[in-house]
């Protein structure tokens, strides 16, 4: 095995969702601590001064100044409680699983090469968490928790995260928007930042569903309540939806029939799922995948399609030759002779050597075989038998 | 990863109140606040109320507030230097890529890809939901087989080599056209096991276990089979872990039985002897991704075209270097016009041995149809160059 130092900037670059989402995460319970701070104290805060106001224009009584402490305290504990909860269930874990993450990442500085034990299991877990990854995001939900829980590696992987983002997925495809323009308002911010119109689209979705069922009169309100506010920006497709009021579903008009078309409900969970994906860091392609296409990358040859496949090279296995027709091929500069006998390596020290008819193998294999065939050796290919004699030296630079 | 480290730690000690900031905890603020609201509460029962009273009650309201408020903003500042942090130290975000791998044959590929590999690295319950939740179909021969491999590396691992030796006698062989000195090996560990056994100067069990069963393994293993028996000038184990034959004592005698066994039963069945999702994971994550986006970047820089599937670009930009065990395949590129060999175009070997492509060779040729080598003073006849198979 090779004495290859780690790569860390290399291996860093698939980390940073690793890190940020328990990150983003913990933004969010401020923010809902910071709701919450508002919300009571903002009660509070309008309870005194009324009280103060009402004593000064001398229209309260003792019994409505007592209720009205009461109000306080009861606003007060149930603020105290909301945090202490907050804190316990959420804000506290999750600053727990940072840190756990962060000492995963340590290690991995501490590594000295690909050769030691340590290396290989930080990364079969890395396997492992790429794999819980991929199977959430396909839908393969009790495979993924069955895996991090047999491999301990719960708090690395972002099961919970996927499993909302798929409830929601599963709500748009049973054709309801709620439960995503709920995800959309407890995000408003952060989906401005990225200038997304997702609110929109799903708000859209929704009065097509009025038109298509007809319900002209509310379809009205509901464009009045919630897409005038997107006047500025998408008057056109406004107007051009409002029209569906004065067309049946079953119309055969262009435009008409593309707004009525329920694949929009499938470029709705796509975009969904982007915008859920960007806000929480998380990759858009699957990890696995990207690991799988640059690594295919580095060793796709036209040698693997070739009909001699070699048992250990990863990319002569069938069923990953079918995923490298994707992957260009590996560019090399350099020439790498390896010997078909003995897997090794042909180089100064074991020089490669040709039979009179061009088969090449390194000196060593063809010493060993001739050592044991009384000086003559068998070309496994070609089937040509000759003297080790005869063979001739090859120079490869 | 040091720095965010020490940055999350001040972040908790903030949230928990255990740091020295200027600000109370908010747990403290709201707790003074209700003392005062339950102490102007029992108050109101006893005495009038004055404006004194509710002007008290306004002036804590918005002084508690405003600690609470402080507080947030010091732990919101705390948050956001964690994320400067978490920024400098992964400064490169994830490219993005096209969906990958989506047709029809490559996700079933992919999915077969993945069973596989949890049979093979023994991982069976999740292999069987797997199984279940995505629908692919694998041999049942494979699933046994596998089955079979863990059975005897569990027994290996319990130190029973009984399980391994019947398998190595039903694929002899398969072995011994490999050379393979495994079951030599098993049977090894067993002997040293009886030897470091033993109470001196009783070898009795250890000697009969030679005698009977190496005794078998001589011709093959002479050298070794005469280390084994020497080295019990230097029993016990203390000698003769410093003595010329420390190796025997130690435990990868033992432990490396199982990646040898491994091996050899994976090669038996065609399978190559390192876990394939591994080894291209490994590489694709272990710096050919990073060397790709530094590629994409220039290019993107450089305004030049950029395809997914094509080769990846020339002039050395994108050349990932493989480790001399990931080197399964012959690569032949031509010293001459840095190209790799092709079917069309391939390795030609001239009389002086020195070997270019065979385009290099045509443009080399002068009109007499001979070729002097770029190399040595050799002249060679073009037609006579031999056409070479790595």
């Amino acid at each position: 095995m090779s004495t290859t130092k780690v790569n860390v900037d290399g291996m860093l670059l698939f980390e940073q969702p690793f890190a940020r989402v328990p990150y983003e995460n913990y933004r969010k319970v401020f923010r809902a601590s910071q709701r919450n701070i508002e919300k009571e104290l903002g009660s509070v805060l309008s309870l005194s001064n009324d009280l103060q106001k009402r004593s000064m224009a001398n229209e309260g009584n003792v019994e409505e100044a007592v209720k009205a402490v009461d109000g306080m305290i009861g606003r007060v504990e149930n603020l105290k409680r909301k945090l202490s909860d907050l804190q316990e269930n959420n804000g506290k874990p999750t600053l727990d699983v940072i840190l756990e993450r962060l000492h995963h990442l340590a290690n991995l500085e501490t590594l000295p090469t690909t050769n030691c034990a340590d290396h290989s299991r930080w990364a079969d877990t890395r396997l492992d968490r790429w794999l819980v990854d991929w199977a959430l995001r396909g839908g393969r939900h009790q495979t993924a928790r069955t895996l991090a829980q047999e491999r301990g590696i719960e708090t690395l992987v972002d099961i919970d995260l996927f499993m909302d983002i798929h409830r929601i997925e599963s709500a748009l495809r049973r054709h309801s928007c709620a439960e995503a323009i709920a995800w959309c308002s407890e995000n408003k911010t952060a989906l401005r930042k990225i200038k997304s119109t997702l609110e929109f689209e799903l708000r859209l979705q929704e009065y097509i569903e009025l038109a298509r069922a007809r319900k002209t009169q509310e379809a009205i309100t509901y464009s009045r309540k919630y897409l005038i506010s997107w006047q500025e920006t998408h008057l056109s497709q406004i107007m051009q939806a409002s029209a569906l009021l004065a067309v049946l579903p079953s119309t055969n008009c262009g435009q008409y029939k593309r707004l009525y078309d329920n694949s929009r409900w499938i470029s709705l969970i796509q975009a969904f799922r982007l915008a859920a994906y960007t806000l929480n860091s998380l990759s858009t392609e699957p990890l696995l995948n990207l690991a799988l296409y640059a690594g295919l990358a580095a060793l796709k040859l036209p040698a693997c399609y070739d009909h001699n496949p070699n048992v250990n090279c990863p990319v002569c296995d069938p069923n990953i030759r079918v995923l490298a027709n994707e992957v260009p091929y590996s560019h090399h500069t350099n020439s790498t002779i390896v010997c078909r006998l003995s897997g090794k390596i042909m180089d100064e020290d074991n020089m490669p050597m040709a039979f009179p008819n061009g088969y090449v193998y390194s000196r060593e294999a063809l010493e060993e075989m001739a050592a044991k065939n009384d000086g003559k050796v068998t070309c496994p290919q070609s089937n040509h038998t000759c003297d080790f004699s005869a063979l001739k030296k090859v120079f490869v630079s | 990863m040091d720095v965010p480290v020490k940055e999350l730690a001040k972040l908790r000690a903030v949230t928990e109140g255990t740091s020295k900031g200027k600000n109370p905890s908010i747990e403290g603020s709201l707790d003074s606040l209700l003392q005062t609201l339950y102490q102007v509460k029992d108050k109101m029962e006893t005495e009038p109320v004055t404006e004194d009273t509710l002007a008290l009650i306004a002036q804590t309201v918005e002084a508690k507030k405003k600690e609470i408020d402080e507080k947030q903003k010091e732990i919101y500042n705390a948050i956001v230097r964690l994320g400067k942090t978490l920024d400098k130290t992964f400064t490169q975000p994830l490219p993005s890529y096209d969906p990958l791998f989506v047709a029809d044959d490559a996700k079933a590929s992919l999915d077969a890809i993945v069973a596989v590999h949890f049979l093979r690295t023994g991982q069976f319950s999740t292999a069987e939901m797997f199984i279940q939740e995505s629908g692919v179909t694998i041999d049942a021969e494979i699933r046994s087989k596998f089955e079979e491999l863990h059975r005897i590396l569990t027994a290996l691992r319990m130190q029973d080599i009984g399980p391994a030796l019947e398998w190595c006698s039903k694929n002899r062989q398969f072995l011994q056209s490999k050379s393979s000195p495994l079951e030599f090996y098993l049977h090894r560990s067993q002997y040293i096991r009886l030897l470091l056994a033993c109470k001196p100067p009783d070898y009795q069990p250890a000697l009969f276990y030679a005698n009977t069963v190496l005794r078998n393994f001589y011709t093959e293993h002479t050298a070794e089979f005469r280390r084994l028996l020497a080295c019990v000038m230097y029993l016990p184990k203390q000698k003769l872990e410093y003595s010329p034959y420390a190796d025997l004592a130690s435990s990868t005698v033992h432990t490396d039985l199982e990646s040898l066994f491994a091996t050899e039963y994976c090669a038996s069945l065609g399978m190559s002897h390192q876990v394939p999702l591994r080894v291209v994971g490994d590489i694709g994550a272990g710096g050919a991704l990073a060397r790709i986006e530094k590629a994409r970047t220039v290019m993107k820089e450089k305004k030049s075209e950029w395809s997914q599937s094509d080769e990846l670009p020339v002039r050395g930009l994108i050349e990932i270097t493989l480790a001399p065990e990931h080197r399964y395949h012959s690569i032949f590129a031509c010293p001459v016009s840095k190209e790799q060999s092709t079917e069309q175009n391939p390795p030609m070997m001239m009389v002086c041995g020195h070997v270019i492509t065979k385009d290099s060779l045509q443009k080399l040729s002068k009109n007499n149809g001979r070729v002097k080598c770029p190399y040595c003073p050799a002249e060679s006849v073009q037609t006579s160059a031999l056409r070479i198979y790595f």
